[in-house]
């Protein structure tokens, strides 16, 4: 009888609640980056960015009682694999989408973004994503474009460091073109004399002919384009090589899994663009220890970029709800929020994020040496 | 000079590299007449195995035999659950199936080992020698003497023992080896196990230079499928040539005429040595039998 009187007693209880239940649901976020494959080292930190974002969220109480969701679809590292992610995550009707930070992949998927018309985020930097270029209405840049950082990274070169013969080593694939586009262009618009230019493929292992051709050519200062992996290498080699001029790398060649891995000493001196360093910003203090706290990781900006992208959409869910054409209206009134990673505005044709600062690698860490407004 | 003596040592030591790998590839078209594509996680695992060992706390030299011990277990189990069951189907069924177990290898490394780039110490730190202009690097120059060293042990072992006779026989009619009181299928398993060890080994050698990555293995297939061809197919002889043939050029190609064309380069060698002599600088009868 008691038995009886406890099930019955569950059942009314159950009853009850119920109802309240049924209204809370579950807002599923897609997100499209690389779990395998060589961009998968890259791409890891922005799935921590992504989940801090909505363990968060949802440890408040979710967006007006409802809970985040995350659905994750591997790119393999390849451009098929990254359009076939997409329309999987599609078919899970996602509120938006966290894309890939590869720009290629990004640029190939652009005719479904914009016939989905779903916010999608991405950290890719090509100036080809800006909706005054190749980007659409929905795509959402999470990150300072390659226009701003490599101008930077020029700027940097010949205006903080004086030097005016600059070697470029790049990447032969849309990332490092763009970068060589930017830097061709500031040097030629502030009369400076040309670059010289080697490139290289994302499998090369061996660059000692580039870099003996930049070496020979008198080039005071390199600007080094790559992914992690090639940095690795590409570092290694400058100090074989003995090149002896400042060396500035791209992004990847800064980020905490790629400083982890140089040995010992060898990328001290080491100069790298990134949008923001979080671990150095007080303001940023407490978010930073989190982050180590939850991946064991330093916080780098491309996490912080893809939290802030997380936040900025959950503001604005809670603002206009889950429809795709209000949110992305909704999302294109954004002008100066201050993330994180960095300010970021897509009102009047903004493209995201907007600051750079320069790093250097200093026993194995980085250290804030300026900021290029 | 300097440029060109520089040059020409990362293209030797890069060749080296490239020959160890088409020596491996090799062994098993010529012994088994099998074309693995899973090579190149044999090559990357040898990288992996190197640095999980270090990080284990093995000594170098002890952790470079432990790599290569492990890869060769890798090539055992291979022999035994893809070749053997496969063995006597079509060509490209085997092709197939090592296509299949490079994937799903590359997909284990990642759950092992995790998506970011490994490094490995090299035997003698970080030091160079410097000979006026020109940098030494010790590794590089034990690549090339390992190198060396192996092919001339291959080369005495093939031609003057009478497990390289029974291996020779096996590579060119493994029918009549088999009437002649030959294992044919031990003499397979030991190609597989020597084509492992050679993988082990150039994975070991090249994590310094490489960054151990998932994606290690596969350009260096690529090339060493390049060698392979330029050498000719199934000649270990040709294995050796085409690799440091490829290597040197390749580096000669980017440092003096452009590094945007450097692979172009390659490539282009292998087309012009297909058209002079079609089936490579060191023909085999094993190339007509696939």
């Amino acid at each position: 009888m008691k038995r009886l009187k406890a099930t019955l007693s569950t059942l009314a209880i159950s009853a009850m609640l119920l109802p309240g239940l049924a209204m809370a649901k579950d807002i599923t976020l897609g997100m499209v980056v690389a779990t395998t494959g060589a961009f998968a080292g890259g791409e890891a930190p922005l799935i921590n960015g992504t989940k801090m974002a909505i363990e968060e969220i949802n440890a408040a109480g979710g967006i007006n009682g409802d809970k985040l969701v995350l659905v994750i679809e591997d790119t393999g590292s390849e451009q098929t694999g990254a359009i076939n992610a997409f329309n999987r995550i599609v078919s899970s009707e996602p509120v938006a989408i966290m894309n890939t930070t590869l720009s290629g992949f990004v640029m190939s998927q652009m005719a479904i973004i914009e016939d989905e018309g779903i916010p999608t985020f991405t950290g890719g930097a090509s100036p080809q994503l800006a909706p005054t270029a190749k980007g659409t209405e929905a795509l959402f840049r999470v990150r300072t474009s390659d226009v701003i950082v490599a101008t930077a990274a020029v700027r940097f070169v010949t205006e903080t460091l004086g030097l005016e013969k600059i070697g470029v080593l790049r990447l032969n694939n849309e990332y490092g073109a763009g970068w060589l586009g930017q830097i061709e262009r500031y040097l030629a618009g502030a009369g400076k004399p040309a670059a010289t230019v080697e490139s290289y493929e994302s499998i090369d292992r061996d660059v000692t002919p580039q870099i003996l051709r930049l070496k020979n050519a008198g080039s005071q200062a390199l600007i080094v384009i790559g992914d992690p992996a090639n940095h690795l290498v590409i570092v290694q080699q400058l100090r074989q090589l003995g090149f002896e001029g400042p060396v500035v790398v791209s992004n990847s060649g800064v980020l905490p899994t790629t400083l982890t891995s140089y040995a010992p000493g060898i990328a001290d001196g080491i100069y790298g663009t990134v949008d923001s360093l979080p671990a150095a910003d007080p303001a940023h203090a407490e978010w930073g220890d989190r982050y180590r706290a939850a991946y064991s990781l330093e916080p780098d900006y491309s996490a912080a970029e893809y939290y802030d992208g997380v936040m900025m959409l959950a503001a604005a869910i809670g603002k206009v709800g889950t429809g795709a054409a209000d949110l992305v209206a909704e999302l294109r009134s954004i002008d100066g929020y201050k993330g994180v990673g960095t300010t970021y505005s897509y009102t009047n044709g903004g493209d995201g994020g907007t600051s750079v600062v320069i790093v250097q690698i200093e026993n194995g860490k980085l250290k804030l040496v300026t900021s290029i407004d | 000079m300097d440029t060109f003596i520089q040059v020409l040592l990362a293209g030797t030591t890069i060749g080296c590299i490239y020959a160890l790998v088409a020596l491996g590839f090799t062994l098993t078209i010529a012994a088994a007449g099998v074309v693995n594509f899973a090579y190149a996680e044999w090559v990357t695992y040898g990288g992996f195995f190197g640095v999980m060992l270090v990080g284990m706390g093995w000594p170098l030299w002890l952790a470079l035999i432990g790599a290569v011990a492990c890869t060769m277990g890798i090539g055992y189990i291979f022999q035994r659950v893809v070749f053997r069951p496969l063995e006597g189907r079509h060509f490209l069924t085997t092709v197939t199936a090592t296509i299949g177990v490079s994937v799903s290898m590359a997909a284990l490394a990642i759950l092992f080992w995790g998506p970011y780039p490994l490094t490995l110490p090299t035997f003698f730190g970080s030091g160079i020698l410097r000979v006026g202009e020109i940098s030494l690097f010790p590794h590089n120059l034990l690549i090339i003497a390992i190198t060396a060293v192996l092919i001339g042990v291959l080369h005495l072992g093939l031609t003057r023992t009478t497990i390289g006779f029974r291996l020779q026989a096996t590579a060119q009619d493994p029918d009549a080896a088999r009437l002649m009181g030959i294992r044919v299928r031990r003499m397979r398993t030991l190609a597989y196990l020597l084509s492992a060890a050679l993988a082990g080994l150039a994975g070991f050698l090249v994590a310094p230079l490489f960054i151990v990555t998932t994606t290690m293995g596969f350009a260096l297939m690529l090339k060493g499928l390049a060698a392979t061809i330029v050498g000719g197919w199934g000649s270990l002889k040709g294995a050796v040539f085409g690799g440091l043939l490829i290597g040197i050029f390749e580096a000669l190609g980017a440092a003096y005429i452009s590094s945007e064309y450097k692979d172009v380069i390659a490539f282009v060698i292998v087309i012009v040595v297909l058209l002079a002599m079609p089936r490579g600088l060191f023909p085999e009868r094993i190339a007509e039998k696939l």
